[in-house]
C-alpha cells in the first residue's frame, strides 16, 4: 500500500496533469475525431452500399446472362430448322424440276412432237404425193391419148367418107385425076385413098352415109358368127340384124325357173345345221330363282275353252269337207312371164307407144 | 257457100295462127328483135295464144313468151303483171308433156331474174305443180320441172325453203338416178342450188340420200354433169363439219382428186372448191385430203391453171395451212409455198393476190421453221412490195400486211429479212427489227454480218421514239455490239469527227 502511497503521491501530480492534458487534447480532438469517424463510417457504409450493388447487378447480370443465352440458342435453332427446309425445299425443287423436265422432255417427244415420227411422216407423205402426181400424170395422159384417137377416129371416117364420095376423082388409066396431076412430084394422099375407098351408091344414100358416120359395130352373137350389114329386105321386115339377135339370144331363164323349188328349206337346215355346230351349251341355262312360280296365260290367249285357231293358224276358212288334196297349197307367186320377156322380143305388145 | 269453103276460113285461120306464133317464137330467139316485139304488143298478142283451142298454137305461144322473158326482167315482170303465170300453172297439171314442157320454161325463165319474181312464181301455186311435173314419165318434162325449181331455189333461202317444203327433194334426188345425162344434170344443178343457202337445207337434201347418188357419178364421163355433181357436194360439205364428214364417207377420196386433172376447166375449179369446203372445217378432215394425196394434186392444179380457176386452189393449201403446224409442214413439203409464190407473182388480179397471201401467211405463221420456208421463196419482198403498192385494192394490202405480220413474227431466218429492213414502213419495220433483236444476242456470225451488209447502219437511221417497242429493239440491238462501232455507224458522225478536227491543238 505504501508503494502505492507513495507511488500516487509522487506521481500525483503528473497524473493529474496528465489526465487533464489528455483530457484536453481529447476535448479538442473530439470534433475532428467525430468527423473522422463520420467519414471513415460513410465511406465503410458506402463501400457496403455499392458492394451490395455490384452484388446484385452482377446477379442481374448472370439471370440476364443465362436467359439471354437460352433464348438466343432456342431462336438459332429455329433459325436454322428454318433454313435447312429452305435449303432443302429448294433442293427438292431443283430435283423436281430436273424430274418433270426429263418427263416432259420425254413424254413430249414421245406422244406430242415426236421429231422422228413426223420426219418419217413427211417423208412418207413425199413419197405419197410424187405417186399421187404419178397416177394423175398417168391419168391425164390416158386421157389425152383417147381424145386424140377420137380425134383421129374421127377425121378418119370424115375423110373416109369425103374419099367414097369423091371416088369419081380417082385417077384411070387413061386420065390422070386431080389428085395425080403430073406436075406433082407424087400422087396426093387422097389418091391412095380413093384407090381403097367403095364408092357411094346412089339408091341408099341415106342409109350408107348414116352407118359409115356412126360406127355401128356388127353384134357377135352366141356362136360367134358376124352378122353382116345385109340390105334391108324390101317389106315390112325388121333389120336382118335384130332378128339374128333375137333368134340366137342366150337362154334367159327366168327366176322362177332358175332357182331351187326347195330352196328355202335347204336354207333354213343349212342355217340349222350352222347354229348347231357353233352352239357351246346343248341344256339351255335355265333361272332357278323364281321356278316356283306359276305360269299366268295371258287374258286374250287364254279361255278355258281352248284358243281359236282362225286369225293364229289358219286365215281361211277351212272346210275339209270339201277339200280335193289334204296337201297345203305351196305358196309361190307364179312368174309374170310378160315382165321376164320385156324388152327381150320384137313383138310390141308390151312397149307403151308414147 | 259449100260446107267445103266455110271450113276453108277456120282452116285459114288455123294457119295464120300457127304461122304468127312459131314467126314470133323463132324471131324471139334473136336478142335484136326483142326490143321490137315488145313494142309491137307481143305481150297482149301471146297471152290468148296461150287459151288457144289448137295445142300446137298454146305450146309455140308459151315457147315464145318463155324466150321473151328469158331475155330481160322487164318482159319477165310484164309476163307476170299480164296474170299469165295462174294460167301457166294450171295448164301444167292438165296439158300434154309439150305443153308442160313449155310451161315450165316460161316459169323457169321468169324465175330466174330476181327473187321478187322468183316469189311472184312461187306465189301463183307454181311449187306444186312442178313437183308433179316431176313425177312425170318424160325425162322432158322432169328436166323442165327440175330446172324451173333450181332457178327458183337459187336466190334466197325462203325460196329455196319452199322448194323444199313442196316436197321437190325426194323427186330430184330419184331424177338423179335416171338414166338420161341432161336430167341427172339438172338435177344435180337443182340440188346445188338449194343446199346452198343454209345447213338446215342442205340437211334435208342428205336426209333424203342424195350423197350416195351423187357420188356415185362422179367418175362419169360426162364433164358437164360431173361439174354440177361437184358443185352439189361442195355445197353440201360447206355448211358444218358433220356434212363434210358425211360427204368424205361417201369414199370421195382419192377419185376426186383424179377429176383436178380433167380436160374440163369448170369440173377442175368444182373439184378444188369441193376440196377446200372439207378440208376448212377441221385438222381432221384436213389430215384425211394430206394422207390421200391430195396437196400435191392441188398443188399441181393450182401451177396448171390460170386466173380465177387458181383460187379455190390457193384457198384450200391456206385453210390446210391454218389448221396446225403439222399440215402446214405438210404443204410446204409438197412444194405448195413455191407454188404459190409462183402464183403471186403471175396473177394480175387483187382478189387472187389476196388469196394467196392470206394462204402464205397461214403457211408460215407457225414455227420459225415454217417461216423459213415462206421467206426462202422469196415472197416476203413481193407481199411488201404489194402492201406498199398504192394500186393494191384494200383489202389485198390488209391481207399481204397481216401476212407479213405472221410470216415476220416467227421468222429468224436472217437473210431473207436483210432486204425488208432497207424499205419497210416503220409498223413492219417494228416486225423485222424485233427479230433481229431477239437473234443477234446470241449468234456472233450473224452480227458480223450485220455490220458489214450495212444493217446497223440502216438501225441506227431509225429514228425511234423513246419508249416504243421499236425503240427497245434498237437499244437492244445496240448493246449486242462495242459502243465505237455503234457510233460510228450513227448519222452525223462524220461531223462530229470534223468538229474534233477543229477544235484539236497540235502541240509545238
Amino acid at each position: 500500500m505504501a508503494t502505492f502511497i507513495q507511488l500516487v503521491s509522487n506521481q500525483q501530480r503528473e497524473l493529474v496533469e496528465t489526465t487533464y492534458k489528455m483530457q484536453k487534447d481529447a476535448e479538442s480532438k473530439r470534433k475532428q475525431e467525430t468527423v473522422a469517424a463520420i467519414i471513415i463510417q460513410s465511406w465503410y457504409r458506402g463501400m457496403r452500399t455499392r458492394y451490395y450493388l455490384r452484388y446484385l447487378s452482377h446477379c442481374a447480370c448472370t439471370i440476364q446472362r443465362t436467359w439471354r443465352g437460352y433464348m438466343g440458342r432456342t431462336f438459332c435453332r429455329i433459325r436454322v430448322k428454318n433454313l435447312v427446309m429452305i435449303m432443302r425445299n429448294n433442293f427438292y425443287n431443283a430435283m423436281a424440276v430436273c424430274i418433270q423436265k426429263h418427263w416432259r422432255g420425254f413424254y413430249a417427244r414421245k406422244h406430242t412432237h415426236n421429231y422422228y415420227a413426223r420426219k418419217r411422216y413427211l417423208e412418207a407423205l413425199a413419197v405419197k404425193n410424187s405417186i399421187v402426181r404419178q397416177e394423175l400424170e398417168e391419168y391425164q395422159n390416158q386421157l389425152n391419148m383417147e381424145r386424140q384417137k377420137r380425134i383421129q377416129q374421127k377425121t378418119e371416117a370424115k375423110m373416109e367418107f369425103e374419099a367414097r364420095k369423091h371416088h369419081y376423082l380417082l385417077s384411070t388409066h387413061q386420065k390422070a385425076g386431080i389428085y395425080n396431076s403430073p406436075f406433082r412430084e407424087y400422087p396426093h394422099e387422097m389418091e391412095f385413098r380413093l384407090k381403097v375407098a367403095r364408092p357411094l351408091s346412089h339408091q341408099n344414100k341415106d342409109f350408107i352415109t348414116e352407118n359409115t358416120i356412126s360406127t355401128n359395130r356388127a353384134p357377135v352373137t352366141e356362136q360367134g358368127s358376124i352378122v353382116k350389114d345385109e340390105e334391108q329386105i324390101q317389106g315390112p321386115f325388121l333389120p336382118q340384124r335384130r332378128v339374128h339377135m333375137q333368134r340366137l339370144k342366150p337362154l334367159n331363164p327366168s327366176l322362177r325357173v332358175s332357182t331351187n323349188y326347195y330352196s328355202l328349206e335347204q336354207e333354213r337346215e343349212k342355217m340349222k345345221g350352222k347354229e348347231w355346230t357353233k352352239r357351246l351349251h346343248e341344256v339351255p341355262f335355265l333361272p332357278f330363282s323364281k321356278t316356283k312360280e306359276v305360269y299366268k296365260p295371258l287374258l286374250h290367249t287364254a279361255s278355258k275353252y281352248g284358243h281359236l285357231p282362225y286369225g293364229t293358224k289358219y286365215f281361211t276358212e277351212e272346210n275339209k269337207a270339201l277339200h280335193i288334196a289334204d296337201k297345203q297349197m305351196q305358196t309361190v307367186v307364179s312368174p309374170i312371164p310378160i315382165f321376164d320377156k320385156f324388152g327381150q322380143t320384137y313383138a310390141k305388145g308390151s312397149v307403151v307407144l308414147q | 257457100m259449100s260446107q267445103r269453103q266455110v271450113l276453108q276460113v277456120f282452116e285459114q285461120y288455123q294457119k295464120a295462127r300457127t304461122q304468127f306464133v312459131q314467126t314470133i317464137a323463132e324471131l324471139s330467139t334473136r336478142p335484136q328483135n326483142i326490143e321490137t316485139l315488145q313494142n309491137a304488143g307481143v305481150m297482149s298478142l301471146l297471152r290468148p295464144l296461150l287459151l288457144d283451142v289448137v295445142p300446137t298454137v298454146q305450146q309455140t305461144a308459151a315457147l315464145a313468151l318463155g324466150r321473151l322473158a328469158n331475155y330481160n326482167d322487164d318482159l319477165a315482170e310484164a309476163v307476170v303483171k299480164g296474170d299469165i303465170l295462174p294460167q301457166l300453172v294450171y295448164s301444167l297439171a292438165e296439158q300434154n308433156r309439150f305443153y308442160k314442157k313449155a310451161a315450165a320454161f316460161v316459169l323457169r325463165a321468169v324465175a330466174k331474174h330476181s327473187p321478187q319474181l322468183a316469189q311472184a312464181v312461187v306465189d301463183c301455186g307454181a311449187l306444186d305443180a312442178l313437183v308433179i311435173c316431176l313425177e312425170e314419165f318424160d325425162p322432158g318434162v322432169k328436166e323442165a320441172a327440175a330446172w324451173a325449181l333450181g332457178y327458183i331455189a337459187r336466190h334466197n333461202a325462203e325460196l329455196s325453203q319452199a322448194v323444199v317444203d313442196a316436197g321437190a327433194v325426194p323427186l330430184l334426188v330419184l331424177c338423179i338416178q335416171e338414166p338420161e345425162l341432161s336430167l341427172k344434170r339438172i338435177s344435180a344443178s337443182a340440188l346445188s342450188d338449194i343446199c346452198k343457202h343454209s345447213p338446215e337445207l342442205a340437211q334435208t337434201v342428205v336426209d333424203a340420200g342424195a350423197i350416195a347418188h351423187l357420188a356415185q357419178m362422179i367418175l362419169n364421163p360426162d364433164a358437164r354433169l360431173k361439174r354440177q355433181v361437184f358443185s352439189a357436194l361442195s355445197q353440201i360439205s360447206k355448211h358444218s363439219v358433220d356434212l363434210a364428214e358425211m360427204v368424205v364417207e361417201a369414199e370421195i377420196f382419192p377419185a376426186v382428186l383424179t377429176c383436178l386433172r380433167d380436160p374440163d376447166e369448170y369440173v377442175r375449179k368444182n373439184v378444188a372448191t369441193l376440196v377446200r369446203e372439207i378440208a376448212k372445217h377441221t385438222p381432221e378432215l384436213a389430215q384425211l385430203i394430206v394422207n390421200a394425196g391430195g396437196v400435191a394434186a392441188i398443188v399441181d392444179y393450182v401451177g396448171e391453171s390460170k386466173g380465177n380457176v387458181r383460187l379455190p386452189g390457193v384457198m384450200t393449201l391456206g385453210f390446210i395451212g391454218a389448221h396446225s403446224e403439222n399440215l402446214a409442214m405438210a404443204v410446204i413439203v409438197s412444194k405448195g409455198v413455191n407454188q404459190l409464190a409462183i402464183t403471186l407473182a403471175e396473177e394480175t388480179e387483187d382478189h387472187i393476190k389476196a388469196g394467196v397471201a392470206w394462204a402464205l401467211g397461214q403457211i408460215g405463221r407457225h414455227t420459225p421453221e415454217h417461216a423459213k420456208a415462206v421467206a426462202v421463196a422469196n415472197v416476203l419482198p413481193r407481199l411488201l412490195q404489194l402492201y406498199l403498192a398504192a394500186s393494191s385494192s384494200e383489202d389485198l394490202q390488209i391481207k399481204s400486211k397481216k401476212a407479213l405480220k405472221n410470216i415476220l413474227q416467227k421468222c429468224v431466218h436472217l437473210p431473207a429479212l436483210e432486204p425488208l429492213l432497207h424499205d419497210a414502213p416503220p409498223n413492219v419495220l417494228k416486225h423485222i427489227v424485233g427479230q433481229y433483236s431477239k437473234v443477234l444476242p446470241h449468234d456472233s456470225k450473224a452480227r458480223r454480218l450485220f455490220v458489214t451488209t450495212g444493217g446497223l447502219k440502216k438501225v441506227q437511221e431509225i429514228k425511234a421514239e423513246p419508249g416504243s417497242a421499236l425503240h427497245e429493239y434498237v437499244t437492244s440491238i445496240n448493246n449486242c455490239f462495242p459502243e465505237e462501232i455503234v457510233r460510228y455507224y450513227s448519222p452525223g458522225y462524220s461531223e462530229v469527227l470534223l468538229e474534233r478536227v477543229e477544235k484539236f491543238m497540235p502541240t509545238a
